[in-house]
């Protein structure tokens, strides 16, 4: 049999597994804290207890489950196990789950002291991961945007991370002569920009196409709209960082441009699939990549100071809009199609060919994932229009509907993991 | 009595039972045969000694390693098999062309095959 295909037997599922399991029980605080304390969404977008709350959601969600995710996907995507062996994941993951956990608290009641400790712990997890990515990507062969992607978001990881834990100290001693809340754009932008959108430009290219039965057609788009994106920030950031509104813009364009490219292709991935009937996950995650695309000419038209965007509310509505519009059902949707596939692996896996197996798709339940999917678009309406309007009724409102919605994404999912309990015969 | 290519009639049967038996074996994402699917290329049996090319949709299937042993242990069972060998080619490059006409329908995918 070949030996080219580092697959199943290879991998250990049960570590995406925990790392998805650690991030959405830090989406469940979140909600939960926003259900509890809905003022979250109609304070100011730089109160501490509003920056702990969003860091139980990138670092501690969003994160969390996109570094499952790559540990998952990597081995798959190189062609090689990941290097260090399986101790350094496990490493990494209880630092970051234990530092996330601290940051996320610490932050809310303003220990900067905690903070910075957190922080480094979290710095060190990613470096870990870093190493990780960058050794098993030298060691692979395969060089196209999807695999570039990974050691890319990794690098700007680890610089969002210390950028973090600089902020967190710069908080208590106050040695950086620049404006905190200059430095906290650049920070959230080199961690959405930085991590995220390169993870998505490049490894959406790999997904999309595989789940669908599709094909990138143009791969000079999605190469062109990953290194905008890499340009653009470089740019950007010091932009924010500094004040210097013209290179911030300039950043924002270039980033812009990416987006554009990346989105063009993908729109073309989608349209010429073969399994033509979209699974709730994966509109999940089209309708999430058209937030973010949305969100980028909001971006745009703040960098270039149109009249109305430009307000400390605007900045919140932005942030939400990415973070609860933008990400959360780009990454839900697509836990929709890796969890059953990481519990098929585990409870299946074995019996294929010696027994009729189910297929991974049948799993989960459409229904509830129907459900989630629409309850998560109310929700985030809800909770966008209490932002904008300020209006603690609607956050409210909007927090239970976030809730509900949680709950059946939970249901679905449990169902999905009572299949471990299957014994191989 | 011998068949084709040297083959002795039970090589045949053996064949041919492989075919069904392999259609038990489903790619986990699309629900389809690895047969409807396409990526069987060829199955060869002598003397009970099974060898069978296949393909994956893709260099990088998370499931392929699955799926590949899936595809021994499948052929093993059947009654007559002593042995079997699955070789991972990747030429010819599979194409979704290749699908089965009820793959097709599985997938919703509308256009019809063409038989080459």
């Amino acid at each position: 049999m070949s030996t080219q295909l580092h697959l199943s037997k290879g991998s250990d599922t049960r570590l995406p597994l925990v790392f998805i399991g650690c991030g959405l029980g830090f989406l469940f605080v979140g909600a939960l804290r926003l259900l509890l304390a809905p003022s979250l969404l109609t304070q100011p977008y730089f109160a501490p207890a509003v920056v702990g709350w969003a860091h139980l959601w990138l670092p501690g969600f969003l994160l969390t489950v996109s570094i499952g995710a790559v540990y998952q996907l990597m081995p798959v995507l190189m062609g090689n196990a990941l290097a260090f062996g399986r101790t350094t994941p496990w490493v990494h993951c209880i630092l970051h789950t234990t530092g996330v956990g601290i940051l996320a608290w610490s932050l809310s009641v303003g220990k900067y002291l905690w903070a910075a400790a957190a922080g480094s712990a979290i710095v060190a997890g990613a470096a870990l991961f870093f190493a990780v990515v960058v050794v098993t990507f030298k060691h692979a062969r395969r060089r196209d945007p999807a695999a570039w992607s990974l050691p890319l978001a990794a690098a700007w990881l680890v610089a969002t991370t210390a950028f973090g834990l600089t902020l967190a100290l710069n908080r208590q001693f106050s040695f950086l002569p620049l404006s905190a809340l200059d430095l906290l754009k650049a920070h959230a932008h080199l961690g959405l920009v930085g991590f995220f959108l390169t993870l998505l430009q490049g490894v959406s290219f790999q997904l999309v196409p595989m789940f669908t039965m599709s094909e990138v057609r143009k791969i000079h788009w999605v190469w062109t709209g990953l290194i905008m994106t890499q340009i653009g920030l470089l740019i950007l950031v010091p932009g924010l960082a500094f004040h210097l509104a013209w290179i911030g813009r300039l950043g924002a364009l270039v980033i812009s441009l990416g987006v554009a490219f990346s989105a063009m292709e993908l729109c073309t991935t989608f349209l010429i699939r073969r399994r033509r009937t979209l699974e709730p996950g994966l509109i999940g995650f089209a309708a999430g990549g058209g937030v973010i695309l949305a969100a980028t000419v909001i971006a745009l038209a703040k960098s270039f100071g149109s009249a109305g965007v430009n307000t400390p509310r605007a900045s919140y509505f932005y942030g939400v809009l990415i973070v609860i519009g933008g990400l959360t059902p780009i990454v839900l949707g697509m836990l929709c199609k890796i969890i059953p596939f990481l519990v098929w692996m585990k409870a299946y896996g074995p019996l294929v060919g010696k027994r009729k197996v189910p297929p991974a798709t049948t799993l989960g339940n459409k229904r509830l994932e129907t459900t989630w999917a629409v309850l998560h678009l109310v929700a985030a309406a809800t909770l966008l229009s209490a932002v904008a309007l300020v209006i603690p009724g609607l956050a409210l409102a909007g927090a239970a509907i976030f809730c509900s919605s949680l709950i059946i994404f939970g249901i679905n999912a449990a169902k999905i993991a009572s299949h471990l309990h299957v014994r191989p015969e | 009595m011998c068949a084709l290519n040297n083959k002795t009639e039970a090589d045949v049967r053996l064949t041919k039972a492989l075919w069904e038996s392999f259609k038990t074996v489903y790619d986990p994402e699309f629900g389809v045969s690895v047969v409807d699917l396409g990526i069987v290329y060829s199955v060869d049996v002598t003397q009970g000694h099974a060898r069978i090319v296949m393909t994956l949709t893709s260099m990088y299937c998370p499931a392929g390693d699955v799926i590949l042993s899936g595809m021994k242990s499948a052929a093993e069972r059947v009654p007559g098999i002593d042995d079997a060998r699955v070789d991972l080619v990747w030429e010819p490059v599979w194409t979704p062309e290749r699908l089965s006409i009820s793959a097709r329908e599985h997938l919703g995918w509308d256009q019809p095959k063409v038989d080459a």
